[in-house]
């Protein structure tokens, strides 16, 4: 009785019906207005400006596929830290493909294709052999960089203007503008009111010169989410994560679907890739990726599993990368501000739930802040640069124990026939 | 073997010791005379591989596997594997050390200790070597052969002729000068894998050597350049920096991992990335940085008596020095021997990498344990930076090589994490590297090796989780047998039943209840990484 007593303690302490679903927009909101009030606080346009939103976007967009990526394989239990080797293929075939046959559409199904076969590799070696999957994926990364390297030398060596550590220039996909509205939202975003213009940025931002594979990746969030959370099949790819044995027991084909999982994965990674050669900057580079893959591994953790919080992970590694790239040293530096308060925020929560180290550690933290923000006027760009890094350690130490990763992931499972 | 008449007697097993060095190295000498001297070692080291089998059943049973292994040898597994292997293994190492010495002395000599070595090793193989052992060592030699074939079809596939390329690889990679190269890289590589194992063997991925050991050669280099010591001195600073710096950046992996559950393979990547930042911060003119050269800037240069002197490769016929840090990585590597096997902290190292709960219930601080190792694991990983920093470049640049944390990462897998293991596989990865070094003016491009290096490891791993897999159930099966057989009869002699005449085939009849074992016990295969 005392057990029953207690469940139903716990459930009414529970925020109200719906939160779940509504959680991520109402964060989402909570950021945009906290930026427009630092904005004018501080008076940083470049905070929010359309410029800042489209940059976002481009840098967000890679590092989003191959978080979407890790969801898909992480989900069906594998981890899959050869990401970042998925990235490179899909880079090097997309900029190729696109190259040879000039046209974008080709390229893009080509870097998917070859994101799929490193998936493909992943797949057997940790779902048919089942070999530890982040030794499996570590050697995807070294093979990816050697294979590509190799591949460049003997195919661009006789091609001006491209060699061993880049691809000619590839065509890009078309842009989408919508009409009017841009025109008639200038004049808004540029009054400066408080959330206002803030908003007018954001849309102007989202309706000019956007890529079309910028839209298909945006799309591929709700996609996924439809597809792993809203179908049978999705819910067998996650029974497969969590727990093997029972979905095994009831007849889900487990290999099969994890395989479906990493091929899928490796494919979004691969897309990802494309992304980084064709629309950002039209030609395929050695390094071109720079550990885009982790971070996406690093933006679906923050998520915690789930696509929408994967989206506000690649937001934020977008936002800050943006920034830093526009020459936003003293933007970023705002920033500071921005996190002090959110420190604060946390530390007098803390104290709430009497919990005192991790207040004083927040307090303390928050003050380094304040009288870093207040005694300079800019952050060295070196440091700039991996601000977002920062940001992802900050925000798993303080977050992590409420995250919880699929039960499953991880673990070299083997069919009970074999 | 088993039909050559055998004398009514026994022999001790050192005396038989030395009559198959004896054999082996006649043989090879005789041999060389007439053959080429290779050919001559292959067939002393047969030779005396083969008495050294014949002999086996005179010896009197205190030796031989019997101590350990129950009853391995006669067995199927034993004589299809472990024997093969055994002598594989030792004419592969008399071959190897001839050719070694022969870089010191004349051909006939060299020949003869190659012999003897090959000869001896054969006699400890063949009584010493395990059967899970020999797996391994099948499994490496599988992989081996697996990863040529793939890169022999890739060169084939882009229309290079893959004999002339290896042979051209292999020539360039035995010159003195590359030796040297080979040596050197291998002792950062050695560092580097070791640094990474120590995480293995708890299942912790330390992906962050790689910016542990930036930042802490950095700091160890500007400490260095600016700080002027007296000799001795100064390069205990240098290396107590470094293996501070490397194990404060490592701990904060573990601090988050113990306190707040952060996978370490996120937030070692996150540090990396992190650890890049700050040296491109710290390295700019007007912090710690001068300029070094025209487009080149650096810490300040380590004065002369900062330096490790390096040693003369004279007895490899080179004019260039092996790094004398090389002492280090074998302190290193025998300290991380001794931790593992013979004290406290690698017992419940290992027990708590291979299983959480039980080492936990058996009264291990998990928690201490993370912290501890992903500690050792950065203290280790900061040395890395040191044999290229106070052997060769002495101050820290942009130039200064990166990626070595990496590629100790695929080391410390190819080498399973064993310390003799590690050795063998940076030397190959060395070699690989250096090799390659000369594909270029051929016009053929030498990222072969990568491709080479990486399917190496992907093979070497799967074959490895295979064949241990095998070997597993083939284990449980004879153990099941041998449940059944000492149940029905009495024990016979135990010189008796080491022959080969006994256990072979016997059938596959087995107690009950052995392929369920079977089955839980796959699950677990891959426990040994």
């Amino acid at each position: 009785m005392s057990q029953e007593l207690n469940v139903m303690e716990s459930v009414t302490k529970r925020r109200p019906k719906g939160w779940a679903r509504w959680r991520v927009l109402t964060l989402l909101m909570a950021v945009f207005v906290s930026l427009a009030g630092l904005r004018v606080i501080t008076g940083q346009d470049m905070l929010t400006d359309a410029g800042t939103v489209r940059t976002t976007l481009t840098f967000a967009v890679p590092i989003g596929l191959a978080g979407l990526g890790g969801l898909w394989a992480e989900r069906a239990g594998i981890i899959n830290i050869g990401l970042e080797g998925m990235m490179i293929f899909g880079t090097w075939f997309g900029a190729y493909f696109a190259w040879s046959f000039d046209n974008p559409w080709i390229g893009l199904i080509a870097g998917t294709m070859g994101g799929m076969l490193g998936g493909l590799m992943h797949a057997v070696a940790t779902v048919t052999f089942a070999v530890d999957h982040i030794v499996s994926g570590v050697a995807i990364n070294i093979l990816a960089l050697g294979a590509m390297r190799y591949m460049s030398i003997l195919i661009y060596s006789d091609i001006p203007g491209a060699g061993a550590a880049q691809s000619p220039v590839a065509p890009s996909f078309p842009t989408l503008n919508v009409p009017w509205l841009p025109e008639a939202l200038a004049p808004v975003a540029q009054s400066g009111t408080f959330l206002i213009s803030d908003l007018a940025s954001l849309v102007i931002g989202l309706t000019t010169r956007m890529s079309a594979l910028t839209l298909i990746a945006i799309l591929l969030i709700p996609i996924t989410y439809l597809v792993l959370w809203k179908t049978t099949f999705g819910l067998r790819l996650r029974s497969v994560g969590e727990n093997p044995d029972a979905a095994e027991s009831l007849g889900v084909p487990v290999y099969t679907l994890k395989y479906i999982a990493v091929v899928v994965s490796g494919g979004l990674a691969g897309m990802g890739g494309v992304f980084l050669a064709v629309v950002a900057s039209q030609i395929y580079q050695e390094g071109q990726t720079g550990g885009r893959g982790y971070i996406g591994l690093a933006a679906m953790i923050f998520g915690n599993w789930r696509p929408g919080g994967l989206a506000m992970g690649a937001g934020l590694f977008g936002y800050t990368d943006a920034l830093q790239v526009r020459g936003g040293g003293a933007a970023i530096h705002a920033l500071l501000l921005l996190l002090a308060v959110v420190l604060l925020v946390v530390a007098v929560w803390q104290v709430r739930k009497d919990r005192k180290g991790i207040a004083i550690a927040g307090f303390l933290a928050a003050v380094v802040l304040l009288l870093w923000y207040f005694s300079t006027d800019s952050l060295p760009r070196e440091l700039a640069t991996y601000s977002p890094h920062v940001a992802t350690l900050l925000v798993l130490s303080l977050a992590s124990q409420r995250l919880r990763a699929p039960a499953g992931v991880g673990k070299q499972w083997r069919a009970s026939r074999s | 073997m088993s039909k050559l008449p055998r004398p009514d007697m026994t022999m001790s097993g050192p005396v038989v010791a030395a009559i198959a060095v004896v054999l082996g190295a006649g043989v090879t000498a005789g041999l060389d005379l007439a053959l080429l001297w290779w050919v001559a070692v292959i067939i002393g080291v047969v030779v005396a591989f083969g008495f050294v089998a014949w002999a086996a059943p005179l010896i009197p049973d205190e030796r031989g596997a019997g101590s350990g292994g129950a009853t391995e040898e006669g067995t199927a597994l034993h004589k299809t594997l472990v024997v093969p292997t055994a002598l594989l293994l030792a004419v592969v190492s008399g071959l190897l050390s001839a050719w070694l010495l022969d870089l010191q002395l004349q051909e006939w000599a060299a020949a003869l200790l190659g012999g003897a070595i090959g000869a001896a090793l054969a006699f400890l193989l063949f009584h010493r070597l395990s059967a899970m052992l020999a797996l391994s060592f099948a499994a490496v030699f599988a992989a081996g052969i697996l990863a040529i074939a793939v890169t022999a079809a890739v060169l084939y596939f882009s229309g290079i002729t893959p004999l002339a390329t290896f042979e051209r690889m292999l020539e360039y990679g035995t010159r003195p000068n590359s030796m040297v190269q080979i040596i050197n890289d291998g002792v950062t590589y050695y560092l580097a894998a070791v640094a990474v194992a120590i995480g293995f063997k708890m299942k912790l991925f330390n992906i962050g050597v790689d910016g542990q050991y930036r930042l802490a050669a950095l700091l160890a280099a500007a400490v260095g350049g600016y700080l002027v010591l007296p000799p001795v001195i100064s390069q205990f600073v240098v290396i107590v920096t470094a293996v501070a710096v490397g194990g404060v950046w490592a701990g904060i992996a573990g601090y988050l991992k113990v306190a707040r559950g952060v996978s370490e393979v996120i937030s070692t990547i996150m540090l990396n990335s992190i650890a890049t930042g700050i040296t491109a911060y710290l390295l700019t003119e007007g912090r710690l940085a001068v300029e070094i050269s025209t487009n080149n800037i650096g810490t300040p240069p380590i004065p002369e008596s900062g330096w490790v002197p390096g040693i003369p490769a004279t007895f490899l016929g080179s004019e260039r020095e092996i790094f004398g840090l090389i002492f280090l990585a074998v302190a290193v590597g025998i300290g991380y021997w001794i931790m593992l096997n013979r004290t406290r902290f690698g017992f419940e190292l290992r027990a708590t990498g291979q299983s959480k709960t039980a080492a936990e219930a058996s009264g291990v601080d998990v928690k201490k344990m993370v912290f501890l190792s992903m500690l050792f694991s950065g203290m280790v990983a900061g040395l890395v930076g040191l044999p290229q920093l106070l052997g060769s470049s002495h101050y820290y640049a942009l130039d200064f090589p990166t990626g070595i944390g990496f590629i100790g990462i695929a080391i410390a897998l190819l080498g399973r994490n064993h310390p003799v293991g590690i050795v063998f596989a940076s030397l190959f990865w060395a070699f690989l590297n250096q090799a390659a070094g000369i594909l270029p003016f051929d016009g053929i491009p030498q990222e072969i090796a990568v491709i080479a290096q990486a399917t190496i490891v992907l093979t070497v791993v799967v074959v490895y989780e295979v064949v241990h897999r095998w070997g597993r159930r083939y284990e449980q099966q004879q153990i099941g047998r041998q449940l059944g057989q000492t149940t029905e009869t009495t024990p016979e002699p135990a010189a008796v039943s080491h022959g080969p005449e006994h256990g072979s085939d016997e059938g596959d009849d087995s107690v009950p209840g052995r392929s369920k074992e079977d089955g839980t016990d796959d699950k677990s295969g891959g426990e040994a990484q």
